[in-house]
Order: structure tokens, then sequence, then C-alpha cells
């Protein structure tokens, strides 16, 4: 809107058209020129004092967006800097969250750019500060002076993802895909490559090499605590608690590995079984 | 030309944002409506769009006096055309009301001066400002939309005889427009 209004602008100040960043850049020039040709001092002043005039006003004529009150934080609807619960749409434009949801009440579509938008699948923001009551699903009691008489209802949590569990020494499994949905038997179509999991003792069996892709059952040692945390789907943002960072829930590291090889080998057993059936069933 | 047309302004610029400091209304909407196009008031004054200069009428901010400067190359060069814009007090929730005061001889604004323009109705939205607004009236100057008109015999003429609607809209831009 703006570029389409610089360029029809300059025809009528008898500029070239030559785009809206040289037009300005050399109308100033020629008028010191011209000052410097004439000699006379008072008009070279006067001149100066009109060019610098033009300079000064030209960086707020060229960049239109940021002469404007168009502040790239700004709320597309208020035009004022969300200081109060900001939100994102999925489609990425900003807003408080008074403003989009008033909007919302009666259009679903974003403002700015008509993409369609879920009053669910808005996303905080959340900065410094007031983080921990917008966390929690505790009900936030919304204090909104401008609009006492419309209940506003607080914004939507964000959704956290679970970070997946420490091992023993502290150290961060490498992250997989969908991982939260497997527990400690990770079968899958496809799952035959090697995954370590786990830096302590991580030994991975990937059975039936030969057909990997239809009979890849791979079991991971040791195997994946339950964790307490609920889904990361729930609508409630669950914090993690950083004492849970040690050996899993309190249980000594020793205990752990024995009843993780006991586990180990009744899976071996399994496995073998399963071999013999497949054997008995192919040949 | 463009300064000369920003003159009154930004004249009125000064004299509304004294009225804006003491308060035009009570209310929530109120409030926010009047932050919003106070708002509005410095970045046209700041960056008007071309061909165009609007600011409020007098102390009430809601009442705005637009003009739009004929486009060149149309039939309604050289003509100004003034506007009324009156802001609901829910704005931006619902649009501005946009109204030609100006006789203008076009197939989408009638006789009434009402303008037949999708973003002053169903195609609102919050994040659309006057400026842009009054840019999108001066489009329409530069070129109508015959196929979806408010006043059917000028579309028509539109369509089928282009030389006879071109200067009888040249004939109201100079009894009309100056």
């Amino acid at each position: 809107m703006a570029e389409s209004g610089q360029v029809n602008r300059s025809p009528t100040d008898a500029v070239p058209l030559t785009g809206d960043t040289r037009a300005p850049v050399h109308s100033p020039d020629d008028t010191g020129f011209e000052a410097s040709a004439h000699g006379t001092s008072e008009l070279s002043k006067s001149l100066d004092a009109e060019a610098t005039d033009a300079a000064a006003k030209r960086p707020a004529a060229a960049s239109s967006v940021a002469s404007s009150s168009e502040q790239p934080f700004d709320c597309s609807i208020c035009f004022e800097v969300p200081l109060e619960d900001p939100v994102v749409t999925m489609c990425g434009h900003l807003f408080c969250w008074s403003c989009l949801h008033r909007w919302m009440a009666q259009h679903a579509t974003c403002p700015v750019c008509k993409s369609l938008v879920d009053r669910e699948r808005v996303i905080p923001l959340y900065g410094r500060g007031r983080t921990r009551e917008d966390v929690s699903d505790a009900p936030k009691q919304q204090t909104k002076v401008a609009r006492p008489n419309e209940a506003i209802p607080p914004r939507p949590a964000a959704r956290r993802v679970e970070p997946p569990p420490q091992t023993a020494n502290g150290a961060l499994p490498p992250l997989r895909p969908g991982a939260e949905h497997l527990s400690d038997w990770n079968v899958g179509v496809g799952a035959g490559s090697f995954m370590p999991y786990g830096t302590a003792g991580g030994i991975s069996f990937t059975p039936f090499g030969l057909f990997p892709s239809i009979f890849g059952v791979q079991f991971t040692f040791p195997p994946q605590p339950p964790t307490g945390a609920p889904s990361a789907t729930s609508s409630t943002a669950a914090r993690v608690n950083p004492g849970d960072s040690g050996a899993y829930g309190g249980v000594p590291v020793s205990v752990q590995t024995e009843d993780a090889t006991q586990a180990m080998v009744s899976r071996m057993l399994l496995m073998l079984g399963m071999f013999v059936i497949m054997c008995l069933l192919l040949f | 030309m463009n300064r000369a047309s920003n003159v009154p302004s930004s004249a009125t610029t000064d004299r509304s944002e004294e009225t804006m400091s003491t308060g035009t209304g009570s209310g929530a909407d109120l409030s926010v409506a009047a932050k919003r196009i106070q708002r509005e008031l410095v970045e046209i004054t700041m960056d008007p769009p071309c061909n165009c200069s609007a600011g409020p009428k007098g102390d009430n901010l809601f009442e705005w006096v637009a003009t739009i400067l004929g486009p060149p190359d149309t039939p309604y060069a050289g003509g100004v055309f003034f506007l009324d814009i009156t802001f609901p007090r829910e704005y931006p929730f619902k649009a501005p009301q946009v109204v030609f005061r100006t006789r203008i001889y076009h197939c989408n604004i009638n006789s009434q001066g009402q303008i037949c323009l999708d973003t002053l109705k169903d195609n609102w939205s919050p994040a659309l400002t006057i400026s842009k607004v009054l840019l999108s009236i001066c489009s329409l100057l530069t070129d109508a939309n015959p196929h979806d008109p408010l006043v059917g015999s000028i579309a028509k003429e539109y369509l089928t005889n282009r030389r006879k609607h071109d200067e009888t809209a040249r004939e109201w831009t100079r009894r009309y427009a100056r």
C-alpha cells in the first residue's frame, strides 16, 4: 500500500519514476549544487537549511514502515505493544489476547492475513516476569481494566513437550521422534537400525537383521523408566521438577542394573522363542 | 502538492491531541477506539497516502474529514473530493463509515456519497487503517468496478460507452469538485 503510494506520488512532485529510494536522494544534492553555483552565501545557507530539512525528513519518508507507528511488535488491532497477555496466532501474527478474543467473538479469521484462527490454538508469549502464573493451570484472575464488562477468559496456556528423562549419569539421551509413545520395547516397522539409548551400559539388539523392515523389533537396555509426568498433549502445561534429575525416583543404581539384567534375560528368552516360532513358520 | 495537502491535517492534529487529553468518552470502548484513532492520526499525518489527507473535523476525534485529489490520468484529475469519516464506538472492530461529500460520477459511488467497497463492509479487518481505506478509494477512482455497481446506469455506460462516461465524469469533476 505504502509503496504504491510512493510510486504514485512521484509524478506529481515532478520526480522521475525511479523508485522512492533514488528520488529523494537526488533532490537535496541538486539544490546543494545550485547553491554553490550561485555563490550567494545567504541563498546557499537557506538552501542548505532546506536540504538538511529534506534530509531529516527523508528517512521518515523513505522507510515508511519505520516512520509510521507500525512497530514490529505492535498488536495489529489496537496498534499498541501488547504488554498484557500477548498471543501469536498459528499464522504468526501478534495480538493482545483481549483484542484477539474480542475479534474472534464474531470472526474466525486472522485480521492480518485472513487465515483461519482457532481460539484454542493461539500461542501465548511469556516474557520475563509473569511466566509462572501464566504457565500454571490455576484459574488466573483476569484483571482487565479496559473492559470490565466483558469476561475475557484467560488466554490458552502454552503446550509443553516433556523432555526425555535423563539417564543414570545425568546425560540426556538423544531425542527420538515419538519416544514418549514407546515403552522400553521399541517395536516398530523399520526400527531395525541401531539406536543406542543411554550411555551407561547401553545395549541395543536388532534381531531379524535379514528382514529389518519387516521384523524390526528393537530392545533397548536399560529400560526407559516410566514417566509420571502427564502427556505432552494435555492442555495444562506441567512443570518439570528439577530434583528428579538424578537416579530414577531415588532407586539405587546397582539394584536398578540387576533388575535390568533380569529383564534383559527374559527378553532374550522371549526373543529366542519368537525366533523359533518364526523358523517353524518359515521352514 | 503533498506538502500543501498536509498542512490542514497537521494543523488539526495538534487540536485533536489536545482534545484527546481531555477525554472524549468514559466507556472502555471509547478509550480503546480513541487510542487507536489517535495513533492513526499520527501515522496519517507523518506519512500521508498519496493524493489523500485526513484529520478530525473539530474537537470530536471520531468525526474526520478527508480529501482525495482526483488521480491523474482519470476523468477525476484536478478535482478535490471531500469525504466524511465517522468512526463507530466499536472501532477498530467495526468498519468506519466513509461517505463522499463531493458529488462524483462513479458507478461504485451513489448520489448520497455512499461507497461500494468490500473493505468497508464485510471484508473489514481491524488491521486496516483509514490510510489504507483512502488508498483503496483512490484506486477505486482509478479503476472502477462496474461488475459490482452501486449505480447501474453509470456502470452500464462505463462498459458500453466509455468515452461518454469519461466525458460526463470530467464534467461533474469540473462542476462539483473545483
